[in-house]
């Protein structure tokens, strides 16, 4: 379960204003909006502790403030901007991030390797894009996160990995994940998730159960 | 497992892999043995006869060199180069739950263990010249090797390293 309760970000520059949601356990979220629209910044304020805000972010029903380590345990980022030592390989990268996981599985890691056709011994620096973004899937399920956020991943992809994508996403909210996609593609909204919202100028303006249009 | 016993295998395991990218032997970098071997030799030279003249010189490549090796122990737990570019560990490490007091606290550890190592071999050098020389020359025992010693290693060693792991983690 993610929930943002009435989150601002304080001090000047752009800002997320008064953001309020709930996405509960096996639900998909869709965030759209336009380039500029607060949608990383979003995940920002999720992901990185310096970013200072009113309100609260809970995780799995932790406030993020508080413990902010049990709730990176259940929480798997994909994205571009996720840096990984680019020199080390698929299989190094693992070994070394399955230390800080309370609940790390060795047998889903390579299960999902075989999935999603990651090479384990390929560089960091060698991997596809898409490549890239199955590791991180594969990484999250290794530690049986139980939020996933995709940030514009399926930006400039085919066709071919935005629909294995969805079909992953669907797999993963039905063994219980909250999954929130972020992207740009407003396009994107009308494919089948659960909620969807808008994001403008770091507002929410529009926040739907996906059935209701 | 404790956070601590976390953060030292992730270490053991960052040194197992740069120790085979980067070439090294028992956990330490080639440019270290290097620069180690070096500063034990220049230790073991009666300076003050031959190197009296060189003075501040030699008191600062000797410097130099502590500092160097020093700095190629660390850097492993420190930082990874990539294409030429230098990128802390930390922000590899950003988005990953880790209790960043014990990371900051075993690098701390692993420099103290290291500069006490490197202190403790120049004293045992020292020591053997200064009774070597008393026993064939009939020189007096003193203590200024062993000073020399500790001020090199904390100014050239320990408080550049704890430099290093303050801004890097």
């Amino acid at each position: 379960m993610i929930a943002f309760e009435h989150v601002t970000t304080k001090g000047n520059g752009f800002r997320l204003q008064n953001i309020s949601f709930c996405l509960e356990d096996g639900f998909i979220m869709v965030l759209a909006g336009e380039n500029g629209a607060g949608k990383t910044t979003l995940l920002k304020h999720i992901l990185e502790p310096d970013i200072s805000y009113q309100g609260r972010i809970l995780i799995g029903g932790i406030d993020i403030k508080k413990d902010r380590n049990a709730c990176l345990n259940q929480v798997a980022l994909v994205s571009d901007d996720h840096r990984m030592p680019a020199v080390y390989t698929v299989k190094e990268v693992c070994k070394l991030y399955q230390y800080f996981y309370e609940d790390w599985s060795q047998e889903i890691l390579e299960k999902s390797f075989r999935r999603f056709g990651v090479l384990e011994n390929e560089q960091i620096k060698n991997l596809s894009r898409g490549g890239f973004f199955r590791m991180q899937l594969a990484l999250g399920l290794a530690h049986k996160a139980d939020v996933f956020l995709l940030d514009e991943v399926t930006g400039g992809m085919d066709p071919v990995f935005r629909r294995e994508l969805w079909c992953i996403m669907r797999e993963l909210a039905a063994s219980g994940a909250s999954i929130v996609l972020v992207t740009h593609i407003l396009e994107e909204i009308r494919l089948k998730c659960d909620y969807r919202g808008i994001l403008e100028n770091g507002r929410l303006v529009k926040w739907e159960e996906a059935g209701l249009e | 497992m404790t956070e601590w016993q976390k953060i030292k295998l992730f270490d053991k395991r960052i040194v197992k892999y740069e120790e085979h990218r980067e070439s090294g032997f028992a956990g330490l970098s080639l440019p270290c043995i290097f620069a180690n071997a070096f500063a034990f030799v220049l230790m073991c030279v009666p300076f003050k006869e031959i190197f009296w003249e060189l003075g501040v010189f030699w008191t600062a490549f000797h410097g130099l060199l502590l500092f160097l090796g020093g700095y190629w122990r660390m850097k492993w737990l420190l930082v990874l180069s990539e294409n030429g570019k230098i990128v802390p560990w930390k922000e590899y490490l950003k988005y990953v739950p880790v209790d960043w007091k014990s990371y900051r606290c075993h690098r701390y550890q692993v420099l103290l263990s290291y500069t006490g190592k490197i202190f403790l071999c120049f004293v045992i050098i020292q020591m053997v010249f200064q009774i070597l020389s008393k026993a064939f020359m009939g020189t007096e025992l003193s203590f200024e090797g062993i000073a020399y010693a500790a001020a090199m290693c904390s100014g050239s060693i320990l408080l550049p390293g704890v430099f290093f792991i303050w801004k890097c983690c």
